[in-house]
């Protein structure tokens, strides 16, 4: 048949959005999608925070798409374990990788691995009721928890800390966790950045999501807000606005008086980690911060220097949320600062056209949505415009059909969209019950035992 | 949809909405909808166009007016600016088409979809 047959690994924003467009422009299009999870939607279950349930809103698109013809979903495959690149591009005219960037960064400081430190792919992973972090033992019993980062996954797990715990009740969040957080004796949450308010990595937004809290007061290191940085955010600049609009806000929130205060929201600048202590060499009981300094003549970009002077800070929980980073997915596709080498989507490792990325995994861990489907509507353009030429050059590919036989040598229970369906339905069924939007299964097993 | 009142004639006005290939798309639209009421009811189909349903929180849904019509129109609200300040290509004359409602004034207006960003070999 020359119907093109298409495949994407990882079923996120950037899977789905290829898969739309693709089938949206070719209607004969055979599109094959591989998930490592029983689950669909990446990040969008498993890191978009419960109370951003509107964000979530892009799943009825996925949904839609999904049910096309044309379309088929294959849970519970790990690409690179069950099946090959190499079997996946012998089977398909084109491979479109949109895994997402699943590893993160870890502080390096020592004595990193005591008590009650988290990354933020652990933090968020336990609250979302993401399989693959519900082994991790969050005490929220101390006063005091250091977050360590100033972008918007930070300001989400500063966000799980201070607002009320009951406004998270009819959401989608673990009830493990729901149950967890109604107990918090959190009373401050540092937010602690390496650099200025001009360098922020967050928005406005976010950020006004907790300013906004009754009872939370926020404080901010006004020193921060030098002669330039003033100068510098009355610049009518388009490229700058969201940092300017971001640093007017600070200014505006820093220090407020507020007469009925639970809980203290705090956000400091300069700080890089040097160390962690403790008292019992099991538990965290602070961290030290090296000062910086910034200097140079380009206030959005200034060199950070270390003065040499520490300061101690105590607390009791440490998250630290300085990024994801990009698994290598394959040694021979090439990488050049975080990113995938591409031209508008298509990788060229030598001799094997027909791969294509999206997404984190190709642009690296930054942006939001907008960004993912901007990068989708790129890359799915590629393909067609290639999908003539790539059928020409491989006439035999018969997709799914070639690779059956590997999925059922290895055993593998493939999850289909159906079974989805149901896990799904019984999601939705038992969060119906205790009044949320979903209560999410905690276990692989779990999920494979409800689909059947 | 459902209309709560009936739609005469005169409610409405013709939009020419532009979509990331550059293609122009002319529709008659209901005054007091939305762009994005406008891009759903005409099943227009624009590439990631409105994921958030309205919401307010995935700016998929900029569009460009033209500075004529842009200055007609009401302030963007705070959190109209907020994703805004996200959106892909922003400029002078942007907006989100879910929170821009069609008035008298707009007809034959043209509104444009940003180009799909393609970007020069990243090497
Ligand atoms: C904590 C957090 C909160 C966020 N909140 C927001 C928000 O409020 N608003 C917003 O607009 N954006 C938000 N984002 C950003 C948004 O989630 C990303 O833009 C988007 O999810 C990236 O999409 P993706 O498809 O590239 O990656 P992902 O969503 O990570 O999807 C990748 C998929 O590929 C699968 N996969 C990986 N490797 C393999 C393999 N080998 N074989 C098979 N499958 C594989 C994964 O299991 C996953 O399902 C947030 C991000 C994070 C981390
Ligand atoms: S549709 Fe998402 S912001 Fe308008």
């Amino acid at each position: 048949s020359t119907d093109p047959q298409i495949c994407i690994v990882g079923s996120g924003p950037a899977g789905f959005g290829v898969a739309q467009s693709i089938l949206k422009h070719h209607p004969t299009a055979k599109v094959d999608m591989f998930e490592q999870s029983p689950v669909p939607y990446g990040l969008i279950r498993r890191g978009v925070s419960p109370d951003h349930q509107d964000v979530k809103n892009c799943i009825h698109g996925y949904e839609r798409t999904a049910v096309l013809p044309g379309f088929s979903f294959y849970g519970n495959i790990e690409v690179g374990s069950a099946l090959s690149l190499v079997e996946l591009q012998a089977a398909y005219h084109a491979v479109v990788l949109c895994t997402g960037a699943q590893e993160e960064r870890k502080l390096g400081i020592p004595r990193e691995n005591l008590r009650n430190i988290f990354t933020s792919l652990q933090f968020v992973g336990w609250y979302n009721g993401d399989t693959n972090h519900q082994d991790v033992n969050v005490d929220v019993g101390g006063r005091t928890a250091v977050i360590v980062g100033h972008g918007n996954v930070a300001l989400d797990c500063a966000r799980m800390l201070l607002k009320p715990t009951h406004m998270f009740k009819n959401t989608d969040i673990s009830s493990e966790a729901y149950n967890k957080l109604m107990k918090s004796e959190i009373k401050k949450v540092y937010l602690i950045g390496r650099r200025g308010p001009l360098q922020m990595a967050c928005t406005r937004k976010e950020l006004a999501e907790i300013t906004d809290l009754e009872g939370v007061v926020t404080q901010v290191d006004t020193n921060v807000f030098t002669p330039a940085v003033n100068q510098a955010i009355n610049n009518k600049d388009l490229k700058r606005r969201k940092q300017h609009r971001l640093v007017k806000y600070l200014m505006k929130v820093a220090n407020v008086e507020n007469k009925y205060i639970s809980k203290e929201f705090e956000i400091k600048y300069l700080r890089s980690p040097h160390s962690i202590t403790t008292n019992d060499d099991v538990t965290i009981a602070g961290i030290n911060f090296n000062i910086n300094k910034l200097e140079g003549d380009n206030v959005y970009e200034p060199l950070v220097t270390s003065s040499g002077e520490l300061e101690h800070i105590s607390c009791d929980l440490l998250i630290s949320c300085i990024g994801y980073t990009n698994k290598l997915f394959d040694p021979n596709i090439p990488y050049k600062g975080g990113k995938m080498v591409h031209d508008n989507g298509r990788i060229k490792p030598a001799q094997s056209p027909g791969l294509y990325a999206s997404g984190w995994c190709r642009d690296g861990p930054l942006g939001v949505l907008a960004d993912t489907s901007n990068s989708s509507t790129q890359t799915s353009t590629s393909v067609l415009n290639d999908i003539d030429d790539l059928i020409t050059n491989k006439p035999s590919c018969r997709g799914y059909k070639d690779i059956l036989p590997t999925l059922e040598e290895k055993n593998i229970d493939v999850i289909t969209w159906h079974r989805w369906q149901t896990i799904d339905e019984h999601e939705v069924n038992e969060g119906r019950k205790v009044g949320k939007v979903r209560e999410k299964l905690l276990s692989e097993e779990s999920m494979i035992e409800v689909s059947k | 949809t459902f209309h709560t009142t009936p739609i005469v004639a005169k409610d409405k006005i013709t939009i020419n909405l532009i979509d990331r290939k550059g293609e122009k798309h002319t529709t008659s639209a209901n005054i007091d909808d939305t762009i994005l009421d406008v891009v759903l009811d005409n099943e227009l189909n624009f590439e990631s166009f409105g994921v958030c349903e309205g919401t307010v929180s995935c700016s998929t849904c900029h569009v460009i007016f033209e500075d004529g019509v842009y200055s007609l129109l009401e302030e963007p609200l705070m959190d109209e600016m907020d994703m805004l300040d996200l959106a892909c290509g922003l400029t002078e004359t942007s907006r989100l088409g879910c929170q821009v409602y069609l008035t008298k004034e707009m007809d034959n207006c043209t509104v444009t979809l940003p180009r799909e960003i393609t970007d020069a070999r990243d090497v």
